[in-house]
């Protein structure tokens, strides 16, 4: 589904990612992890396209994402505030994306159902502007966007920061009814470790940009997790 | 404390984002800035001078100090639209052990580096250097000067608390311009005096110092204000200049049927309104065409000015005694000058005391221009024929400057006089009409100017988003210039009405509008793929973040390139050449739309990776 081949990206020179290999397949759910500054934003920042690659190509289904746009149709995607448009309210920004992706007002009111819980009535019927919402549900309709249009792949940078004990497990829920039902591919970025694995079947480490370690994920994941980064 | 505070103003000061950029633009804003004072105090050194040529016979100190409480007046609009209320900065001082009325103290003298109320000074320092020690002792001139300084940054503190107070929308600010028009009108037709008040106080501190006091007073008053209220509203909510919190509830569902072309367009109206910068913007652009208004109608009267307009008729045949002569002058021309009247100006009472507009001769049916005056025998007479301007004297041969006319009046004279030609024709025509052209590009092309320079930067907050979603991108872009040229068509419908009978002014409005939507508006939809600044969109209306020496590069590419073609081309071949080419360019701009789109958009997809990066900074 997705291959990383010889991705490079320097920043004056100085490399802050280096990845000759990476394959994703379909269904896969890839959890990444590292310390700040690892380049875990800048990965998904290359996948998405939204930085050129000093070296090296992202391919989704076989295709260059820095030449082709068809990824766009299926990838969801939420890595910051800079994915939403604050001067809307949830529900004008839901029809636009909407639009977008063709959907119909039945799929809409679907999605509004099934987020129902996640939303905890205090999204959609506010009156409020994005901006005006709490960090947390900033984020909540940041990632249902992301989910809005039924993607096959799914990138979310760091998910689970900023969100209520409640809904981070609802959201956990959320993401693993789409592994198990829809074989949805996600790649997730957190610094929590028991999300990632709960979450996540396999588990990339960078750090300085480079994969450390790439396992997957069983029983005694979590301390191997724990015993690296307790330096 | 204290200085630890200082050294941070100055810190924040030097090391402004702005200063990141290209050095290029900063080394470009330095000079500019250093020509802008050295302008001001060359204008200080010429004051005087100034002063005793418009206004002659009158004191220059008093006329000097007579201006003082109107520039005070302006100064304090100015400051009411355009000063920022200094608060977001103390934020991380709040939580730390620094006593509160350090940090307020601090907050106001913040106020006090304003390069603003440095230009009075520019302007009074060099004239009382030159002027005021003639006639005052040194003490009194510098607490004069001081007074003055202390004074406008009075006037800044008071702009400052009704700013903390009032949230100023363009409305208020509106009414208040309207009420100064209105004090300047009452002066000028001599029902109010402000000027007196002024000229009375500051002669007075020049004569004695103690009236000074009264300024400080007026300084600690206002200082005091600021300083109660911050002390009372301490929490940074309240510190924080109040938002307004209308909101927009306009629903844009005829636009949504137009599928993703309606969307965006929805969109970026939503961005518009919704957003306190860019509405300002769009507002202060409507208000700016509004001036055009006034702008043709009484700037240009004299281009649609025939001489018949002329009002001078000499009624009375004079009638000569024993000992007098009729001396006539008849004058006939090959074209009319510029102002459309001539005049006659020479070396007796009756010819004008060389003034160049005073004595105007009479039009008359046959095209020629005549008055007939009354002369002592013997009376020797010198003068000239003129445009009733000095820049505009009638010449007999092409380019030379005549000597003027010599007489001595001996008997019944009719001198007859033929023009060739007036001595600024060209110039005049070629500046009144590449102005005419650059003010109709400037007023239809203003949401060009104002709105476009920011096109893409204005989306910087959520420029990822579109980045990752599936946008057509070539409509993306087409929104946007179909937006910028229904602004021009729109701006066009606004002013055209008003200027319809003036046949010159209108054409060149159509050819300005022709220029805009050819050349001027996909040229800035193409500058603005080098917006390299996240533009804060929640700022005040007025706010200079973002401008660089880029945005006036752009203004002036947009602007000075047709009005240096304009007056190139009228120079050597007339206005009616100028229109055609000029409306010409534009329209062949307009007939390879489709290739400078594909260009734009091209442009674009290699570019998006730049702005994405430079948009994603923080502000």
């Amino acid at each position: 589904m997705i291959e990383v081949k010889q991705l490079i990206k320097k920043y004056g020179g100085v490399p802050v990612l280096d990845i000759p290999e990476l394959n994703i397949p379909l269904g896969e759910s890839f959890g990444l992890v590292g310390n700040n500054g690892a380049g875990k934003t800048t990965f998904f920042s290359l996948v998405l396209d939204l930085r050129r690659a000093t070296n090296g190509q992202v391919f989704i289904k076989g295709r260059d994402v820095a030449k082709h746009e068809e990824w766009k149709h299926y990838t969801g995607s939420y890595i910051d505030e800079n994915f939403l448009i604050d001067f809307l309210t949830p529900e004008e920004y839901f029809q636009f994306i909407a639009n977008l992706h063709n959907l119909t007002a039945g799929d809409l009111k679907n999605f509004y159902q099934e987020y129902e819980d996640l939303f905890a009535g205090e999204v959609i019927g506010r009156k409020k502007y994005i901006r005006e919402l709490s960090k947390g549900n900033q984020k909540k309709v940041g990632i249902a966007a992301a989910l809005l249009p039924k993607p096959e792949i799914l990138v979310l940078d760091e998910p689970f920061s900023n969100l209520d004990p409640t809904s981070q497990i609802r959201l956990k829920h959320i993401l693993k009814v789409l592994k198990e039902q829809d074989s949805v591919t996600m790649m997730i970025s957190s610094h929590d470790l028991n999300h990632v694995t709960e979450v996540c079947e396999r588990i990339v480490i960078l750090d300085k940009g480079l994969i450390v370690h790439d396992l997957q994920t069983g029983d005694r994941t979590l301390e191997e997790l724990e015993a690296y980064f307790d330096i | 404390m204290y200085k630890d505070l200082f050294l941070h103003q100055v810190k924040q000061a030097t090391r402004h984002r702005s200063w990141e950029k290209r050095v290029g633009t900063n080394i470009f804003l330095g000079v500019l800035l250093l020509l802008i004072i050295l302008d001001v105090m060359a204008l200080g050194f010429a004051v005087d001078d100034i002063l005793k040529t418009v206004y002659p016979g009158e004191d220059p100190v008093l006329k000097f100090n007579s201006f003082i409480l109107y520039y005070a007046l302006i100064d304090f609009l100015l400051r009411l639209i355009i000063q920022e209320v200094p608060a977001l900065s103390v934020k991380p001082y709040l939580i730390l052990p620094v006593k509160k009325n350090t940090l307020i103290h601090y907050l106001l003298s913040k106020s006090l580096w304003s390069f603003f109320p440095l230009i009075p000074l520019l302007v009074a320092i060099p004239f009382s250097i030159k002027i005021l020690p003639d006639f005052y002792a040194g003490l009194h001139i510098a607490v004069w000067v001081a007074g003055l300084f202390i004074f406008f940054n009075s006037i800044s503190y008071i702009a400052l608390y009704l700013k903390r107070r009032i949230h100023f929308n363009p409305g208020i600010i509106a009414i208040l311009a309207l009420c100064l028009v209105i004090v300047i009108l009452l002066e000028r037709d001599g029902l109010i005096s402000i000027s007196s008040l002024s000229t009375i106080f500051f002669t007075a501190i020049l004569a004695n110092p103690a009236y000074s006091l009264f300024i400080v007073l007026l300084f600690v008053l206002a200082y005091g204000i600021n300083f109660k209220y911050l002390k009372d509203h301490s929490y940074a909510e309240e510190i924080l200049p109040r938002q307004s919190v209308r909101k927009s509830q306009v629903d844009y569902r005829y636009l949504q049927k137009m599928g993703t072309f309606g969307d965006l367009v929805a969109m970026e109206l939503r961005l518009i309104f919704r957003n306190r910068r860019i509405k300002s913007t769009v507002y202060l652009s409507l208000w700016m065409i509004a001036l055009a208004w006034p702008f043709y109608k009484y700037y240009y009267p004299n281009l649609d000015k025939s001489p018949e307009d002329n009002t001078f008729k000499q009624s009375v045949m004079p009638m000569p005694d024993d000992n007098e002569y009729l001396v006539s002058i008849k004058v006939t021309v090959d074209s009319q000058p510029p102002l459309k009247q001539v005049c006659i100006a020479g070396d007796h009472e009756k010819l004008g005391d060389w003034r160049a507009d005073l004595i105007p001769l009479e039009f008359r049916e046959d095209s020629t221009w005549t008055r007939t005056f009354v002369f002592e025998k013997g009376t020797a007479i010198r003068f000239k024929i003129t445009g009733a301007d000095w820049g505009n004297e009638a010449l007999y041969e092409e380019g030379i400057i005549p000597e003027p006319f010599d007489l001595t009046v001996t008997k019944d004279t009719v001198l007859n006089i033929h023009v060739a030609s007036w001595s600024t024709d060209r110039v005049f025509n070629m500046i009144s009409g590449s102005m005419l052209i650059y003010a109709g590009i400037f007023f239809i092309g203003m949401f060009i100017i104002t709105y476009g320079q920011f096109l893409f930067a204005w989306e910087a907050g959520y420029f990822d988003l579109l980045l990752v979603k599936k946008i057509d991108y070539q409509k993306y872009i087409f929104v946007k210039v179909f937006l910028l040229s229904a602004t021009c068509i729109g701006a066009f419908l606004i002013i055209a009405p008003f200027i319809y009978g003036n046949d010159l002014a209108f054409y060149s409005l159509l050819v300005a509008l022709l220029y805009n939507l050819g050349i001027n508006q996909p040229l800035m939809v193409f500058l603005s793929l080098y917006n390299r600044t996240r533009i804060d969109i929640a700022a005040g209306a007025f706010s200079m973040q973002g401008k660089s020496g880029q945005q006036m590069v752009n203004v002036l590419i947009l602007i000075l390139v047709p009005a240096i073609i304009s007056a190139f081309l009228i120079n050597h071949f007339g206005i009616a050449i100028c229109f055609q080419v000029v409306g010409g360019l534009g329209l062949a701009g307009i007939l390879i739309f489709p290739l400078s789109m594909k260009y734009i958009f091209q442009k674009f997809m290699s570019k998006k990776y730049i702005m994405g990066a430079a948009f994603r900074e923080p502000i």
